[in-house]
């Protein structure tokens, strides 16, 4: 198990420094001039030369990446265009409320989706099933700033429940944290309902049955746990889609985190910024998945031998 | 952190109404740097804590405030402005002569690099002391708006303090009857009220600021009290606020200018009667009416309707398809052309009911909808370029606050011909080269009028663009909420201005 953490951990700079390529170079290839955007519509094309040449936009790519690089090593992820400060102090600032929201989200998604995904599963075709699957495709089909907009419409200006907008209170997380948590809930909620389907017209499943063990050890401690595996594998995956989603959700609720400084920086062409958010996306995702990974192998026997001896 | 921006009332001493007033706006600070932005909605946020030597008013010429008289010499060049005694910056630093000097020294040193110099960098030669009171500008040309301009956000007085700290840009440091808090930022900016201002203090004793993007969270945060201002409203929100007996709307005729550009050095602009076709084939009554609620003013010049020295012309601006469809003729078009014009994404819905009021003609606009960056690219590019892509105008929007010269200068001197400036159609006409110029240094008002509305008349004769509509400040507010000052263009002014 050792090993094959290690192997794992290994790869993570790879993954990190082929993204950060792919990062650099879609920042720079949007279209549209930084510097005029700083410069302003009243800027003469003089001023927006000088701004060029302040940011180093006229050096050639490579030599900009090499220069991104060196300087991300020694943890200088470079300095705002917008707001001047240096990009790892906007990091430290903002990421702490997208981790707190992410995390509240998460928590939501996993705890009613895995729940609900098992009963579900125990009498398909049953009231709670189709309430559920409906619920499910609901989840995953409402864009969430439309839910965001509405959520606030009712709870926060007609039934005056929760908060508006902004942070500050754990009241001020909740429908932020339930607008970011459908999506996720609705795809573990239906992988959890058919991975335990699947596992439920197994034999051993029968077998528990006929030894007379009740509805509760059947189910949640035989059936779930060999089910986990792919839902495990969608909860890590699911985390990219969580920051995307943290993106829209934290525009709508102005919550003041990663996303919304990165729907800042992109209409700022705030390169340093854009490049900063992404990267630490990036990082949060693939850690992720690594987690997801090992918890797998943990709960699987069979795949961590497989990958331990080194096919 | 401070909870999410519901009004904390707090006890009521003297005569005046205390308390924290809340302010939302649809984006948030770029800056606490007065002279390093050119954002309306920063300047609102920004003017609370910073002066100028003059105050502007939402109507008329400006007023003294750090200055408290000042003269022209003869020749116009030389201005000498007197200060304010006895005031003092947040800091505690005396608001003297050579801070102001400094300040503007500042502004204008092109090492700088600030982002709202561009008005003042052409026009200030040389500021220095002359007195331990006394300012003294020396102009590189006569300008006769030049008191307008120091009106400006980017022209406040910065504490020298402030600027040597190096942190600016996140902490202001000004005279202002509030003093800088606090910048969460994506989040809030706090003001307290100066304790030690010079003038009468203000009403409210905080204000905080906060923004969304989003145009129905601003109605929404008006209903919950989240703000207690809310600006600047789209159309749709504006008309439930002015509907809703718990919210007042406040407004006027505004300086943001809507236009299309036509590049003049592309067929089929390069000949006049079809930019004046495309002028005649513009309804700009139903667009006001259909896209903004009845929110805006229609052109009838190429200045703002609250612009001095506009001069509406509605019988050569107007709708008249069957004239359009002549001169359209007259140009070789008969059997319709084809045009593209580049937008932006706000600006989609604009677009469309100009593609289907200019179909009547027999013009196929095509139109090419282009993100923020991509459309900043597109707009300023050179002739060549435009060329190559088929760009034959391009739709956009202006704001110059109240001087003539601001809008006239930019969109139309052949010297701001794109990329230099904003003159997207390259266009270009020597006579009204020297109208602009004579009338921008024009010390005599009934001499500026005539230059100007020749100008006017000129521009509206050689039609570089479709003139299209100015939109309304809109602004919302809670009942009971006093005092609120709207700069023409939308910029707030609170110092006055106090919660129930």
């Amino acid at each position: 198990m050792t090993a094959y953490v290690l192997r794992k951990l290994l790869t993570l700079p790879a993954v990190v420094l082929a993204v950060s390529v792919l990062i650099f170079l879609a920042v720079r290839l949007l279209p549209g001039d930084p510097a005029r955007m700083m410069a302003g519509p009243e800027a003469s094309s003089a001023e927006v030369a000088r701004i060029h040449a302040q940011l180093g936009l006229g050096q050639p790519l490579p030599a900009q990446y090499l220069a991104f690089l060196a300087h991300a090593a020694s943890g200088d992820l470079g300095t705002s265009i917008e707001s001047h400060r240096p990009v790892t102090e906007e990091l430290a600032d903002h990421a702490p409320y997208t981790l707190a929201l992410g995390l509240a989200a998460y928590l939501l998604a996993v705890g009613v989706g895995v729940p609900g995904g098992v009963l579900a599963a125990v009498k398909p075709g049953g009231a709670w099933d189709r309430l559920f699957s409906g619920f499910t495709i609901l989840c995953v089909s409402l864009a969430n700033f439309w839910v965001g907009l509405m959520a606030m419409e009712l709870f926060a200006v007609r039934l005056q429940w929760l908060p508006l907008m902004g942070a500050g209170s754990a009241s001020h997380l909740v429908l932020p944290a339930i607008t970011l948590a459908l999506a996720p809930m609705g795809l573990i909620g239906r992988m959890t309902r058919a991975s335990m389907i699947d596992v439920l017209a197994q034999d051993y499943i029968r077998t528990a049955r006929a030894k007379g063990l009740g509805p509760f050890a059947v189910n949640f401690r035989h059936a779930l746990r060999n089910a986990l595996a792919p839902i495990i594998t969608i909860v890590g995956l699911n985390l990219g889609s969580v920051v995307g989603g943290a993106v829209v959700t934290e525009s709508v609720f102005s919550w003041p985190g990663l996303g919304r400084l990165l729907v800042d920086a992109v209409g700022n062409r705030d390169y340093p910024v854009v490049q900063g958010v992404a990267l630490a996306a990036v990082v949060a995702v693939t850690l992720a998945n690594l987690a997801a990974e090992l918890v797998i192998a943990f709960l699987d026997p069979r795949l961590r031998q497989g990958l331990g001896d080194g096919r | 952190m401070a909870s999410g921006g519901t009004l904390m009332a707090t006890a009521a001493g003297g005569r005046t109404a205390r308390g924290s007033l809340s302010v939302m706006q649809t984006e948030g600070p770029r800056s606490m740097d007065p002279a390093n932005h050119t954002a309306t909605l920063t300047a609102a946020i920004l003017r609370p804590m910073y002066e100028g030597l003059v105050r502007p008013l939402s109507h008329g010429p400006p007023a003294p405030l750090l200055a408290t008289s000042w003269t022209a010499a003869s020749d116009a060049l030389t201005w000498t402005f007197q200060l304010r005694g006895g005031v003092r910056f947040h800091d505690g630093a005396a608001m003297d002569a050579s801070a102001v000097a400094s300040s503007f020294q500042r502004l204008i040193d092109p090492n700088a690099a600030l982002a709202g110099a561009g008005k003042f960098q052409p026009l200030i030669g040389a500021v220095a002391a002359a007195g331990p009171l006394t300012v003294q500008f020396r102009l590189k040309k006569p300008y006769a708006d030049f008191l307008t301009l120091l009106a400006a956000n980017q022209a406040s007085v910065v504490s020298p303090a402030a600027v040597r700290s190096g942190r600016i840009e996140r902490v202001a440091g000004g005279t202002g009857p509030f003093a800088f808090a606090r910048w969460a930022s994506e989040d809030y900016v706090e003001q307290r009220r100066n304790r030690g201002y010079w003038g009468p203090p203000a009403r409210a004793e905080a204000l905080r600021w906060t923004w969304s993007s989003e145009p129905s969270v601003l109605y929404m945060a008006l209903r919950t009290g989240d703000a207690d201002i809310a600006t600047p409203l789209s159309p749709v929100f504006a008309r439930r606020t002015a509907a809703n007996p718990a919210l007042s709307l406040a407004h006027q005729s505004g300086t943001a200018f809507f236009w299309i550009a036509l590049n003049t050095r592309l067929a089929p602009f390069d000949d006049v009667r079809v930019r004046q076709a495309l002028n005649y084939a513009t309804d700009r009554a139903a667009l006001v009416a259909g896209l903004l609620g009845g929110y805006g003013q229609p052109a009838a010049a190429p200045l703002a309707s609250v612009t001095p020295f506009v001069r509406p012309d509605p019988e050569h601006v107007r709708f008249d398809p069957g004239l359009a469809r002549r001169l359209l003729a007259e140009a070789g078009h008969a059997r319709g052309v084809r045009i593209g014009v580049a937008i932006q994404d706000d600006d989609e819905l604009l677009a469309e009911a100009l593609q289907a009021m200019w179909a009547e003609v027999g013009v196929d606009l095509d139109i090419r909808r282009l993100e923020g960056g991509v459309y900043a690219a597109t707009a300023f590019a050179p002739p060549a370029a435009k060329a190559a892509d088929g760009i034959g105008g391009v739709l956009s929007s202006w704001s110059s606050g109240v001087v003539p010269d601001l809008q006239l200068r930019p969109l139309f001197a052949s010297a701001s011909a794109a990329p230099a400036g904003a003159n997207l159609g390259f266009f270009s006409d020597p006579a009204i080269d020297r109208l602009i110029d004579a009338a921008a240094g024009a010390s005599d008002l009934a001499e500026r009028g005539r230059l100007y509305a020749a100008a006017q008349r000129d521009l509206i004769a050689a039609a570089p663009a479709v003139l299209l509509y100015t939109r309304d400040d809109l602004v919302g507010a809670r009942r009971g909420v006093t005092g609120v000052e709207v700069l023409p263009g939308g910029e707030l002014m609170l110092d006055g201005a106090a919660a129930a």
